[in-house]
């Protein structure tokens, strides 16, 4: 722990700068990532390959013998040193029907211990009539377990020939490892195209020898599939049992003799046998023909007898139907009238009916107004009778009243007469005492003169008043009293008046009253007589109303009599005609019975006439049937006799042949093949090449990348150290201690970023690859992705290689320089003029900030590499990405929408007729929607570039029409889009085959069948084509070449309407003519091929995402690293007063520029990658597009500045936190 | 008359957690305009603070800070950002030259941001850079740097020139020369130059001269007769 200060400071600086130690860790974890990722899925995808191999003791070699194999050549092969074990197989492929097409199905017999099957649904088969189905054959072609599968040979020989039976019951499904994709392999029988295989037991085979030997070898296990040491293993035993070949082929020759001298001899017992069995059977047939031609002469008598009875009977018929149709007739006229009578009568009785019931009605109301009157008159005289009753109530009492009133002017008169009286009497009174007052007055007066007398001498002599006085007193009181008694009597006067008064008054109110009464009583009297009077109009009312009422009554009675009368004759009439109709009815009535049995008898008799005539015609038949049987019999006769002739001498002629063949019967030969023959086991092998191919194109450049982003990031960290360098050297520090911390730096952030990128890459790389290429290989069961220590070793020391000398390199300069000279600011860098101020016309018309930008890029002279690669590098990246795709997706369409523009294809079987083929035609011309056909030879043959050379398989295409041909084929030249004619001078080639064998126009190819001669060809042209390869070439050619006449087996039709409907209404159609064998549609090949190319998609995905990730990583720290070089420099702008968005703008104007560059610079390096990578990852049979569409190039792009402005988002937050005060600091 | 500048008890307090730093503790002074001031004081006093508050670099806490009447203590950032581009020339220790352009192009680009800027090359010329204006600040001495440095601050016709230790990366010499040009361009253009230093030497040449210790002004001394740099020695 002598330098803890030191180890201290180093945990410091990793911790203070943990951007920059993750950029570096990142950046290292994303290379080794993808770095060893990408390489372990080849290895990975072997071992995933090799483990289901294993798995399912999957063979190692195969051999089969032209002539089968015996039991004894098993155990010779079992003897061979290095085979572990020897299984003998059976089998066959066969043809069976889906619907209306036939699909070729390749039968195997299941192998005790090898080439296990995977079942995936049921079982394997247990007895001898049942068969396990491919899983996928199942799925395509419906069948289900528990179906039952026919099979045909598909040739003139009887499927019963191998197998034993021709129908089987499906009791499973499964897939095996030798078939792990859609290919099932090619079969000389029906379309040649294998569509499924399928397993029976051994028994079910009918075959007495193997037809081929299944080897596992010893030690072969152990190694992994597609690995030298496994190829070696295998070739060896391959070498060894090839070596005992001909000596067991020999001994089978032999065998095969002597069996076959048995059998002809055998045949010829046979052939005497048939002969002498035939003359007895045609002795036979001559005596049956002579006894056939008695009986048809007899039979012939007979009909024309009975031919003769049958005419008269039926003229007897004809007349009789005349009579009878006559009586009908009369009967059918009598029906009509008996109708109309009784439809004359209904409307009679119908008009009598309403006519009474409105007779009736009328005297209805009649009555009711009649009955009202009655009652109204009655209401009447009720009237009448009370009025009356009430008048004599009246009469006796006014009777009585004017009796009280005369009594009461009586009284009143004799009153009158008693007060007039009383009257006189009182007024001689009155007026008596008025005479007493009058002379009581007069005293009165006197009295008073003297009284006033006295007074007055009184008043003259006062002397005299004592005397006086008593006087005057005196004479005072006697006036007194005079006046008090005068007083007295008028009062008395006064009162008499009075009560004269009132008796008068009291007369006159009783006159008055009396005068009332009598008025009351005159109105009463003069009321009772108005109505007296009015009861007297109203009873002579009343009594008319009774008469009228009673003339009304006796009128209607009259009425209702005569009415009466009337209907009773009416109905009396009615009655008549019914029953005059009833007895017509009846008569007619008896007359249809007779008709009715008239016409059974006769319909009995015609009955009995027609199948008389029946069994004549029949009868006649039997004649004329039995005539023409006896004429074929006759032919057939003669016919069998010349037949058998002619089969006998065949027959001889056969056993001739035999014999001659035995002679020249060659050695058999044996195949001995290894796993190469199973296509898909190669094919995936390539795959897992191809994949190394990319592996070692794309992770170099990733890796390139992060170690240049990791030398930057270390030169940068050493260099703003420096003075701490200059001090730790001052004071005395080694320089194995102080690189020593920048060495550790990169070894932690490196070592860190492997293992990450190891851990994940390595898992989650293969598995995606593996994963995707299990869309094509879909009976691959597993993913087997172990770690590959080698690839993780690797690619960890590459990247501590880079990033450890990166280091040192950084360091070395610092290192090297005095202490004195580190802690001084480092001489800044020089300005400098660049190459474009030369060229003074585009400098001059440079804005000042862009001159100032130019120059910083080239300043920075690293970092401007730096980010051309990076950026450049991940843009490349990308445009690989989407160009893959582009060129993988593309194929589909060019291929099927402008190279092979015919809509289907239609294969005819080898066996068909000329006649069927001509009537095929002739439906393809005159369907409607059939737009043209063409008619093609299509077949598969070898090609090579010399007649000794390795052979590729191409399909020959002989054309038949070659000037129509254009309609359906487009030959062209992909680059320059140049279409080209089919002539007869040569074969146009398609371009992947001509890459292939190195061939270019002009040259000279070979092609011929397999095992058979090779014939010379000129190629005049080479076209473009994506799926497959085919050589074209002209009918006259052909014929040139190799001296026959094409058979067509093809025809290509171009459909009007080519929608899916109508495609599949047209293919069925066609389908049923005989002699079609398949018929197959370029749009459904262009799905699946499109469905199988998907699994492309993904590993291109996860490049483009890597990519994205990478440019990411490397946009950012470079930036990163840019700002915190010109810290001073930004400070010193924003202390000039730049506003932030334009001190950011003159950091971006350069990463702007920087990634237009770095984009031109991807477009350019990406275009160049793809092409490697596309040609590297291509399949045999498949050629993919070479360009890249212009929308990957802007999707790159557009990526790029995506990443691009995002960083620059992040990098303004930095750019405003740059301090001022940095500008103060000294330089460091 | 109202003073060119003037600071009022400004005040600049950094807070470390508990611990508060005083930076400007209650700054005051004002200085004419055309004068050409000094700021004294030895190291940590305050100096760079003042300097910062004045350039509008930094805010003060508290108190006042007047330029030609206005108050940049209460402006914004942005405002702040418009002082710096129109009103104060700024002269760096280390000269911050952009290093990849050329004398005339680091002038050129503090005019571009300018409203009334001077002729770049006049200025130039009047540092007396006439024949070096091509070069790049790496061809130049540091003199001759510092001398672009001032061209670039005067060029943008600035109302104050702030200098910050000019002096103090150059030799005795060209520190000399220096000083002189900005002696004579406070003096022939009038312009208000205040410069900040340790060294108290140079103080005789000042018009006036503020001496700053602890965060506070200790001294101003008015100079009525400013000696010329010729004669000051240290």
């Amino acid at each position: 722990m002598k330098k803890k200060a030191l180890r201290k400071e180093f945990w410091m600086a990793v911790r203070k700068s943990k951007g920059r130690f993750f950029s570096i860790f990142f950046i290292v974890a994303l290379g080794v990532a993808f770095f060893s990722g990408i390489r372990s899925s080849e290895p990975d995808m072997r071992i995933s390959g090799d483990t289901y191999y294993d798995e399912t003791n999957m063979m190692d070699l195969k051999v089969q013998g032209t002539m089968g194999l015996t039991e004894d050549d098993i155990t010779a092969l079992s003897k061979v040193e290095g085979v572990e074990r020897v299984e003998g197989g059976y089998s066959v492929d066969a043809v069976t029907k889906i619907g209306q097409n036939e699909k070729v199905v390749h039968i195997q017999s299941d192998l005790p211990t090898i080439n296990d099957i995977s079942v995936s649904k049921g079982r394997m088969p247990e007895t001898v009539d049942e068969i396990l189905l491919d899983e996928d054959f199942m799925e395509s072609s419906g069948y289900q377990i528990g179906d039952k599968i026919r099979f045909s040979s598909g040739t003139a020989d009887e499927i019963t020939d191998s197998l034993a039976s021709e129908e089987y019951e499906i009791v499973g499904a499964g897939s095996s490892s030798c078939y792990i994709s859609f290919e099932r392999g090619s079969s000389l029988i029906g379309n040649g195209e294998i569509a499924g295989f399928a397993v029976v037991l051994p028994d079910a085979f009918s075959m007495d020898v193997y037809t081929e030997a299944y080897l596992l070898v010893e030690g072969a296990r152990e190694e992994t599939a597609y690995t030298d040491g496994y190829d070696e293993r295998v070739k060896e035993v391959k070498e060894r049992v090839e070596d005992i070949a001909d000596a067991r082929c020999e001994e089978r020759l032999s065998q095969i003799r002597e069996e076959a001298d048995i059998e002809i001899s055998d045949s010829e017992q046979e052939l005497q046998e048939a002969r002498e069995e035939a003359d007895r059977q045609l002795a036979e047939a001559g005596q049956k023909i002579s006894d056939s031609e008695k009986q048809l002469s007899d039979g012939r008598q007979q009909v024309v007898d009975g031919q003769e009875a049958l005419a008269s009977g039926k003229e007897e018929i004809d007349s009789r139907k005349g009579t009878l149709q006559e009586a009908k007739d009369q009967y059918e006229s009598g029906m009509r009238e008996l109708q109309t009578g009784k439809d004359e009568l209904d409307a009679q009785r119908k008009s009598f009916q309403a006519k009474r019931d409105a007779a009736y009605d009328e005297f209805d109301r009649q009555e009711a107004i009649l009955k009202e009157n009655e009652e109204k008159l009655a209401q009447t005289a009720e009237l009448i009778e009370s009025g009356e009753a009430e008048i004599a109530k009246q009469e006796p009492k006014l009777e009585e009243a004017r009796k009280s009133l005369e009594e009461g002017k009586e009284k009143l008169n004799a009153a009158k007469e008693i007060f007039l009286k009383e009257k006189e009497k009182a007024e001689a009174e009155i007026a008596e005492k008025e005479q007493e007052i009058q002379e009581g007055q007069e005293k009165l007066d006197e009295l008073s003169r003297q009284i006033e007398e006295m007074e007055r001498q009184i008043e003259e002599n006062p002397d005299l008043s004592d005397i006086l006085t008593p006087v005057l007193e005196d004479l005072k009181k006697q006036w007194k009293e005079g006046d008090e008694k005068l007083q007295d009597a008028r009062q008395q006067i006064e009162e008499a008046k009075t009560q004269l008064k009132e008796k008068e008054e009291e007369l006159n109110i009783q006159e008055a009253k009396l005068a009332e009464m009598e008025k009351t009583l005159e109105s009463s009297e003069r009321m009772l007589a108005e109505k007296k009077e009015q009861l007297a109009d109203a009873k002579v009312q009343y009594q008319a109303g009774i008469e009228k009422l009673n003339a009304g009554k006796q009128a209607l009675l009259d009425a209702k009599e005569e009415a009466e009368k009337g209907f009773a004759m009416g109905e009396a009439q009615i009655q008549e005609a019914e029953a005059k109709l009833q007895s017509a009815e009846t008569q007619l009535m008896d007359a249809e019975n007779q008709i009715i049995s008239g016409e059974k008898l006769l319909s009995e008799a015609e009955n009995l006439l027609a199948e008389k005539e029946n069994q004549l015609s029949e009868a006649q038949q039997a004649i004329l049937s039995g005539e023409k049987e006896l004429a074929e019999g006759k032919e057939e006769y003669e016919k069998q006799k010349r037949e058998a002739e002619e089969q006998f001498k065949e027959a001889e002629q056969k056993i001739a042949d035999a014999r001659a063949e035995l002679d020249e019967i060659g050695l058999p030969t044996w195949y001995v093949s290894d796993r190469d023959i199973l296509t898909e086991y190669t094919s995936y092998g390539e795959n897992a090449d191809r994949m190394r191919a990319i592996g070692e194109v794309f992770p170099e450049l990733f890796f390139l990348v992060a170690a240049l982003i990791s030398l930057t990031t270390m030169t940068r960290m050493v260099e703003e150290e420096r003075g701490q360098i200059g001090t730790l050297k001052a004071l005395g520090y080694g320089k194995k201690s102080i690189a020593g911390k920048y060495l550790l730096y990169a070894l932690l952030a490196t070592l860190g970023g492997s293992v990450l990128g190891v851990l994940v890459g390595e898992k989650a790389l293969p598995y995606i690859i593996i994963y995707s290429y299990r869309i094509m290989y879909t009976h691959l069961p597993h993913i087997v992705i172990p770690y590959q220590w080698s690839y993780a070793a690797m690619a960890t020391a590459a990247a501590l290689a880079c990033t450890l000398l990166a280091t040192l390199y950084a360091c070395y300069k610092a290192l090297a320089a005095q202490p004195a000279e580190l802690m001084r600011p480092p001489s800044p860098k020089e300005g400098k003029r660049i190459l474009l101020e030369r060229i003074g016309f585009i400098w001059k018309h440079l804005s000042f900030i862009w001159k100032s930008t130019i120059r910083n890029l080239f300043r920075y002279k690293k970092r401007l590499f730096m980010t051309l690669a990076g950026i450049g590098g991940c843009m490349a990246l990308m445009v690989v990405g989407f160009g893959l795709k582009d060129s993988i997706m593309c194929i589909g369409t060019l291929q099927y929408q402008e190279l092979q523009v015919y809509d289907g294809m239609v294969y005819l079987s080898d066996t068909i007729t000329d006649q069927e083929k001509a009537d095929t035609k002739e439906l393809l011309s005159d369907m409607k929607n059939v737009d043209g056909y063409a008619e093609a030879d299509m077949r598969r043959v070898q090609v090579s570039a010399n007649d000794q050379g390795d052979a590729e398989s191409v399909y020959q295409c002989i054309v038949r029409d070659k000037d129509d041909i254009s309609r359906f084929l487009v030959f062209r030249d992909r680059k320059s889009q140049e279409t080209y004619e089919l002539t007869d001078d040569g074969v146009i080639l398609t371009e992947k085959m001509a890459k292939t064998l190195d061939v270019k126009k002009g040259d000279k190819i070979y092609l011929g069948a397999e095992g058979e001669e090779k014939k010379e060809v000129t190629v005049t042209d080479i076209c473009e084509n994506y799926m497959e390869h085919y050589v074209y070439m002209t009918e006259n050619l052909y014929e040139e070449v190799y001296g026959a006449v094409p058979e067509y087996n093809t025809l290509l039709f171009d459909l009007k309407d080519n929608s899916q409907k109508k495609l599949d209404q047209t293919g069925e159609k066609i389908l049923k003519q005989d002699g079609v064998m398949n018929v197959t549609y370029t749009n459904s090949i262009e799905d699946q091929l499109n469905t199988m190319l998907k699994s492309l998609n993904l590993v291109i995905v996860v490049l483009i995402i890597s990519a994205g990730m990478l440019a990411f990583v490397v946009l950012y720290n470079l930036n990163n690293i840019n700002i915190t070089e010109r810290r001073r420099e930004l400070a010193t702008l924003k202390v000039l007063g730049f506003y932030d968005n334009e001190v950011s703008s003159y950091v971006y104007r350069e990463n702007i520029l920087l990634t237009f560059l770095s984009i031109l610079i991807g477009m350019g390096l990406g275009w160049i990658l793809h092409r490697f990578v596309i040609t590297t990852v291509e399949v045999d049979v498949v050629m993919f597009g070479r360009v890249i569409n212009w929308q990957s190039y802007l999707y790159s792009a557009l990526f790029t500045v995506a990443f691009s402005l995002f960083v620059n988002w992040v990098m303004y937050y930095k750019l405003k936190k740059i301090d001022m005060v940095e500008s103060m600091k000294s330089v460091e | 008359m109202e003073s060119f500048v003037t600071l009022k008890d400004v005040r600049k307090i950094y807070k470390m957690g508990e611990v508060e730093i005083r930076a400007a503790d209650g700054i005051d002074f004002e200085i004419e305009k055309g004068e050409f001031a000094v700021v004294v004081g030895p190291s940590g006093a305050g100096k760079t603070t003042v300097l910062n508050i004045l350039g509008g670099m930094d805010t003060a806490t508290s108190g006042q800070v007047l330029i030609d009447g206005e108050d940049i203590t209460k402006y914004k950032p942005k405002q702040l950002i418009g002082y710096r581009r129109e009103d104060i020339g700024f002269v760096f220790q280390f000269y911050n030259l952009i290093p990849n352009l050329t004398a005339l192009e680091n002038v050129e680009l503090a005019l571009q941001i300018c409203k009334e800027p001077l002729d770049a090359e006049t200025v130039l010329r009047e540092v007396g850079l006439e024949k070096r204006m091509k070069n790049f600040p790496a061809q130049l001495s540091g003199g001759e740097q510092q001398r672009v440095s001032i061209a670039r601050a005067l060029a943008k016709n600035p109302k104050l020139l702030l200098c910050d230790e000019p002096t103090g990366a150059l030799d005795y010499n060209t520190g000399k020369a220096i000083l002189k040009l900005l002696q004579d361009t406070c003096r022939e253009k009038g312009m208000t130059v205040i410069l900040i230093t340790h060294n108290s030497a140079i103080a005789p040449m000042a018009d006036r001269v503020i001496h700053i210790k602890n965060g506070k002004v200790s001294k101003i001394i008015q100079n009525d007769h400013p000696v010329p740099v010729e004669t000051i020695e240290w």
